[in-house]
């Protein structure tokens, strides 16, 4: 089989059918359709391989699988065995009719030219001509060609439409989110991205098919006059379906902008009602925080009322009731000494309020230090992007306590994440030191320090790490 | 037009009872009219080709024939059906006797589908239908093993499958290759077009 490729978009594949099952007279019909089925296929095979992805995409989107793609078919006869006399007689609607529409399509119609005979399709010709001369090989390449454009564009025009159906599909989605449905808001979005994709390709296509077809009426040789083919006709028929098939594309464009800016509209107007209710919710947790900041003081004054009954309660429980027939009032206001049990009770009276008092101070500081726990940790992130050993950083942090390893594989990279736990080395001040590297690479990518030190030196701790880390030779 | 039975051949015959058959099948009913949820049920062309071709590989058909032809499916990929011309020839004949009504209905897809119903005159001569014609359809579509109603399946797409399952068990299911051409040998050498100069301008 020999194929030619035309920068005009169309292939050619042809051979001399030489003989078909041993026989090399008079092949029949339906043999031949046998091996029309065997080439077609064979020929898309022929040329898979060629496809670039742009076209093999288009005509994914145009004819769905693209080794079933329809082609149109020429079959040139020496002879025919002929039936009637009338060439007219073979659209008998009977055997003769049905055997070649089997092969060019329905409906076709037949001409006869001196002893000549023409049988032309939609899907293809028959022709017998007296003699194959170079112009008739032209002149039926380019009937191929016009009746291939018009498969073409038939399929081109139906997916077109289409995609016109998909977009009321896209407006009963855009009815569901207007009326507040986020799953079809979301969903629209996702339809019209598929959809201005497909569009986008067509468009392209179009773009391709109009150049095509300019270009084959301009090279177009009108020497002869073959005028049943109708190629002039046919072409300038494909080139103004083209054109018209730009206002479709527009108009399919224009309406789904349209949807787009609708569905934008409806984001922003989602969001504007989201970030009124985050308002809304952040102010009500203000309010919430302040009263219980409010119920935590009356709670803490409560607390060291509390710790001083007890102190008093323990100091009781375990001294016991003194008593005395002066009370130490009565002994002061009266200048009198004060006797043994007043002092007694003096004594461990001062002791119950620096006991209180101790406990009150020792309170506040564990309270502090809870809060100082609660409060977020400071995080000090620095993208370093550096050549490191990994070798090096791998036995580095095997005898580090690492709390967590988290390792992510791309097409080409190894990302490992490190989570160093390093709350236990003092001079450092720092909860934990989150690595992340590139094993791949050698790449040190980032460096995450966590504090809760507010008044930490960052430049310094980051200095601190980077030492540590030239001084194990794990940077370069 | 008045038909008689005698006036159609016995593959004639044959094509009526299996449309009658299959919409009564499809149907769920031995009702005449074929309604199913109140719908009149037609019979799409292309399994009704490929069920003739399923009675031609089995033997039923006495003068039909098949050969692989190209068809669009949905607007889009081309597929060789192994189609029967003779078949196709006679459906059109009883249409034009007033047997078969044709409809012809766009699709969302945007394509064409052509569907067969039985017309009222159709259904008289169905009645004249000799029984071992009857018969050679009722036992194509019947499990030899478990004598179940076998399921044709079709369904056209990336993968096109097409094939008569039995429900219960598996000894008369079988794939109808419609979609496959029989290989031939042919001899060809590659064929250079003379004129590739004036194309490449």
């Amino acid at each position: 089989m020999a194929v030619f490729i035309s920068k005009l978009g169309f292939i050619i594949y042809s051979l001399d059918l030489k003989e078909i099952n041993g026989k090399n007279s008079f092949m029949s019909l339906d043999k031949l359709s046998r091996v029309i089925a065997d080439l077609s296929q064979d020929s898309s095979q022929v040329i898979d391989s060629l496809l670039t992805e742009f076209q093999r995409n288009f005509i994914k989107i145009i004819f769905g699988n693209p080794m079933y793609r329809p082609k149109t078919i020429l079959i040139v006869g020496e002879d025919i065995n002929k039936k009637f006399e009338d060439v007219k007689d073979y659209l008998d609607g009977e055997d003769c009719e049905i055997e070649i529409s089997q092969i060019i399509g329905e409906g076709f119609s037949v001409f006869s030219e001196n002893d000549s005979i023409y049988f032309l399709g939609n899907r293809g010709a028959i022709l017998i001509p007296q003699e194959f001369t170079k112009e008739l090989e032209y002149y039926s390449i380019y009937y191929g060609i016009k009746e291939g454009i018009t498969i073409f564009i038939d399929s081109f025009m139906s997916r077109v439409w289409e995609l016109y159906d998909q977009t009321n599909e896209i407006q009963k989605l855009v009815d569901m989110a207007v009326k507040g449905n986020t799953d079809a808001l979301n969903k629209v979005q996702e339809e019209i991205t598929i959809l201005s994709s497909t569009i986008s390709v067509l468009g392209q296509v179009k773009e391709f098919l109009q150049d095509s077809c300019e270009q084959l009426i301009v090279n177009f040789d009108r020497i002869s006059d073959y005028a049943f083919l109708e190629i002039e006709n046919g072409l300038e028929t494909i080139k103004n379906r083209v054109n018209e098939s730009s206002k479709v594309i527009r108009g399919l464009l224009t309406e789904l902008e349209g949807k787009r800016d609708h569905i934008n509209t409806l984001s922003e107007l989602q969001m504007r009602k989201m970030n009124k209710t985050m308002t809304q919710n952040t102010k009500s947790m203000n309010q919430v925080l302040q009263a219980n900041t409010r119920t935590s003081e009356a709670i803490d004054m409560i607390e060291l009322i509390l710790a001083g009954s007890i102190i008093l309660e323990i100091v009781a429980f375990a001294i016991g009731e003194i008593s005395s027939d002066q009370t130490i009032y009565n002994s002061i206001v009266n200048k009198l000494p004060l006797d043994k049990d007043q002092k007694a009770t003096l004594i461990l009276f001062f002791s119950s309020i620096v006991a209180w008092v101790i406990l009150v101070v020792y309170l506040r500081i564990s309270k502090s230090r809870m809060e100082k726990k609660a409060l977020r940790d400071f995080i000090i992130t620095l993208n370093i992007n550096k050549k490191i050993n990994m070798t090096k950083l791998e036995a580095f942090l095997e005898n580090e306590e690492i709390v967590m390893k988290q390792v992510e594989y791309d097409s080409n990279n190894v990302l490992i994440t490190y989570v160093w736990d390093t709350s236990n080395i003092k001079e450092f001040n720092l909860e934990t030191i989150r690595i992340v590297c590139n094993k791949s690479t050698e790449l040190l990518l980032s460096l995450e320090l966590e504090t809760n030190d507010m008044n930490i030196d960052q430049d310094k701790k980051i200095k601190d790490v980077m030492e540590l880390f030239k001084i194990n030779n794990i940077l370069e | 037009m008045d038909v008689e039975i005698k006036k159609l051949t016995r593959d004639q015959q044959l094509l009526l009872y299996t449309i009658d058959y299959l919409l009564k099948w499809v149907s769920g009913t031995d009702d005449d009219s074929f309604i199913q949820n109140g719908k009149r049920i037609w019979i799409k062309e292309l399994p009704l080709l490929a069920v003739i071709y399923y009675q031609i590989i089995k033997g039923s058909y006495k003068t039909y024939d098949y050969a692989p032809t190209s068809v669009q499916f949905f607007g889009r990929s081309c597929y060789s059906c192994n189609i029967s011309y003779e078949g196709v020839d006679d459906i059109e004949d009883l249409r034009e006797l007033d047997i078969l009504e044709k409809i012809r209905l766009s699709t969302a897809k945007h394509g064409f589908v052509t569907a067969y119903r039985i017309t009222p005159q159709g259904q008289h001569l169905l009645k004249q239908i000799p029984e071992d014609v009857k018969e050679e359809v009722k036992n194509l579509f019947y499990c030899k093993n478990c004598k179940t109603h076998l399921k044709f399946y079709m369904k056209l797409g990336e993968k096109p499958i097409i094939k008569m399952d039995c429900p219960i068990c598996d000894e008369s299911d079988t794939d109808i290759d419609f979609l496959e051409s029989e290989d031939v040998s042919y001899v060809s050498k590659p064929y250079f077009i003379r004129v590739s100069d004036k194309l490449v301008r």
